[in-house]
């Protein structure tokens, strides 16, 4: 839209430009030939009527650009107005459901080839099932992990009993079932792609994804 | 493609005769009558000295044109790619073989013996510019006679698969089985936080895509005819399983059951397939038949039971579970009962394969912190470590004629598919990339 309206403005100055020019042209064709027979009145009657003519191109001209102008000051202003609207509408929903980052859960880590939970995981899960006591309208997805080390399918059933050791662990604490969601990758999804123990020990882990039920 | 086995067809009967009757003669020995191949399982095995000599045209009874060495080079590369032959240098030939034609009156074999080589390989061509003929033919050196000879009409087009089918003529005839060179190898390429499958040849050429789902696609397995791969994929954001005929584009969901949904090996019929899902809470093996859709719960345990492995003839299951504390190999009978642990030694041992020569279980087990390839009889017996690598080396899957093992490796940090012989000998690499690349698995041969 915005393009097109630049091109037409483009295509209305070049063709005033060539009026300009060929009026040029007309005086400098005309003049020359009057000596012969001087008619003064003529001469001002042509001089009037170009004129009256370039008058009337600016005064297109003008109005034309005016029109631009106002079609694009009005789309601005229809975009601001969109604009406007929807942070209206996200501060609206912020408003009535707090941001999830309100809540900072970190990863819970694991021994090899372990899913157990240590004493750090348990304090981890229990401020988690506070939060989540307290905010009802969200349910959690615990993601299960482990080391690239060994098989994947084997890796992908440790996952899983890492998620559901963590799951069972925040039904323990009074979470409703219906809001925790588990799901195990294995080693396919590493925190850190090194080769080395330190990427290993941060890759051995349950992560949490906390979102807003689906009503 | 024509293939003509013309020449020594009868004469290859009568040789195995007359070795017999020789051998009945002369070493009433029991276990010597009746076997006349070459045992390349057997620890002892030294690779079989071979000599190829260029091809000849054979209207001008010449080495002519570049096809003359192009046989020669890649049936040399074919017959070392199997591990089982040491291919003669060209440069160490005595005497003149340009001299020598096709037949074995021609022939100097005193020269061939003097060299080493026990088997010579001798053939020719003809191309008229469309159509190609030709010739290969199989000699002893050492008893001086012809062993085979085939001969494959053909377009030019052809001569790559004329070269991998006398390959296999000759391990054949030598061995008592064909070559794997016409299979293919399917294997999972882990790009950061994506993984897909693809599949590529025995020689290492023609790399396809079989998924491009940019998602976690893994656990590739072959039907029995080859026609289709099942594996697992997260494209729906949970793993499902699915099965993909390799011809085709479409991908048919066979189960999604909540948690995981995994596939083993499918039976040997081709009609079930093993699976490992934890709908009822833990990772449990189960059976399905793909037609009718029907499970059957094989395992009942509340520890991890993973990666079911049928034997070859369908009566075991080999399987991982680590019930006892840590992941080991377990066998049970094909309805779920009399589970037996096999392996003991080590704290980790996964990815059973089991040879479709049967007997065999291969696997992946820690040893040193580092995961190297080994072997374990089906009754307990006979451990033995095949890789020493000094990265890891994981997922072993044998190859149809259970002679070679596949399996991934990490070196440096660099991924690799490489294949193995079934002493843990003759490591070829066959795909390497800065990707990981993981679970290999071996096509039946295509029919």
């Amino acid at each position: 839209m915005e393009k097109r309206a630049k091109m037409s403005g483009v295509f209305v100055v070049l063709c005033f430009l060539s009026l300009i020019m060929m009026a040029g042209c007309a005086e400098k064709t005309v003049v020359p030939e009057q000596p012969v027979v001087p008619n003064e009145q003529a001469l001002k009657e042509q001089a009037l009527k170009e004129q009256a003519l370039k008058e009337q191109a600016l005064k297109e001209q003008a109005l034309k650009e005016q029109a631009l102008k106002e079609q694009a000051l009005k789309e601005q202003a229809l975009k601001e107005q969109a604009l406007k609207e929807e942070e209206l509408k996200k501060a609206k929903e912020e408003a009535v459901t707090p941001a999830v980052s309100s809540v900072d859960i970190e990863d819970i880590h694991f021994d090899l080839d372990k899913y157990n939970l240590s004493s750090e995981a348990r304090a981890t899960l229990e401020k988690l099932a506070n939060w989540m006591r307290q905010h009802k309208d969200y349910y959690v997805l615990i993601e299960g992990n482990c080391d690239e080390r060994g098989t994947n399918e084997y890796n992908l059933a440790l996952g899983e009993h890492r998620a559901d050791a963590a799951k069972r662990y925040l039904m323990d604490l009074g979470v409703d079932e219906i809001r925790i969601k588990t799901v195990s990758y294995g080693e396919e999804r590493p925190l850190d792609p090194a080769h080395n123990g330190e990427a290993w020990a941060k890759n051995r882990r349950d992560h949490f994804v906390i979102n807003i039920t689906k009503k | 493609m024509i293939v003509v086995h013309w020449l020594f067809e009868g004469m290859r009967i009568y040789r195995h005769i007359s070795i017999l009757t020789i051998l009945c003669l002369l070493l009433p020995v029991p276990q010597a009558v009746g076997k006349v191949y070459l045992d390349i399982g057997a620890p002892t095995f030294q690779q079989i000295p071979i000599a190829i000599t260029d091809f000849k045209e054979l209207k001008n009874n010449r080495n002519a044109n570049e096809l003359s060495g192009w046989f020669s080079e890649n049936l040399a590369d074919c017959l070392k790619m199997t591990g089982f032959f040491n291919v003669l240098n060209k440069r160490a030939f005595l005497g003149n073989p340009e001299q020598e034609d096709l037949t074995a009156k021609s022939i100097h074999f005193d020269d061939w013996v003097a060299i080493g080589a026990e088997y010579l390989v001798k053939g020719g061509y003809l191309y008229d510019g469309t159509k190609l003929v030709a010739e290969f033919r199989l000699f002893d050196t050492v008893k001086g006679e012809p062993v085979i000879g085939t001969k494959y009409e053909g377009q030019l087009k052809d001569r790559k698969a004329m070269v991998s089918k006398f390959a296999s003529e000759i391990l054949y005839v030598l061995t008592g089985e064909r070559g794997v060179f016409d299979t293919k190898i399917a294997f999972v390429l882990k790009n950061g936080p994506t993984s897909d499958i693809y599949t590529i040849n025995f020689d290492g050429s023609q790399l396809t895509n079989l998924t491009n789902y940019k998602s976690i696609t893994i656990a590739p397995r072959w039907s029995p005819d080859g026609r289709a791969i099942a594996y697992t994929s997260y494209k729906d954001g949970r793993p499902d399983v699915y099965i993909k005929n390799v011809a085709g584009y479409a991908a048919r969901k066979i189960i999604g059951y909540k948690g995981l949904n995994l596939p083993g090996s499918w039976s040997p019929d081709g009609r079930k397939i093993l699976l490992t899902l934890s709908k009822d809470g833990n990772a449990e093996i189960y059976v399905m038949d793909i037609e009718q859709g029907s499970l059957k719960r094989l395992t009942n345990n509340f520890a991890i039971d993973v990666s079911p492995v049928w034997s070859p003839d369908g009566r075991k299951i080999a399987f991982v579970s680590n019930r006892s504390g840590s992941p080991q190999i377990y066998v049970m009978d094909s309805d779920g009962n009399n589970v037996r642990r096999l392996t003991y030694e080590g704290a980790y041992n996964t990815s059973p394969s089991w040879s479709p020569k049967g007997g065999i279980i291969a696997y992946e087990g820690r040893i040193d912190g580092k995961f190297q390839i080994f072997c374990i009889d089906e009754n307990g017996d006979n451990l033995r470590q095949l890789t020493y690598n000094s990265g890891t080396a994981e997922s072993p899957c044998w190859s149809p004629d259970g002679r070679y093992l596949v399996y991934s490796s990490m070196a440096g940090n660099k991924g690799q598919i490489c294949i193995m012989d079934a002493l843990g000998k003759n490591i070829r690499v066959l795909f390497e990339d800065k990707a990981i690349c993981m679970s290999p698995s071996w096509s039946p041969r295509f029919k």
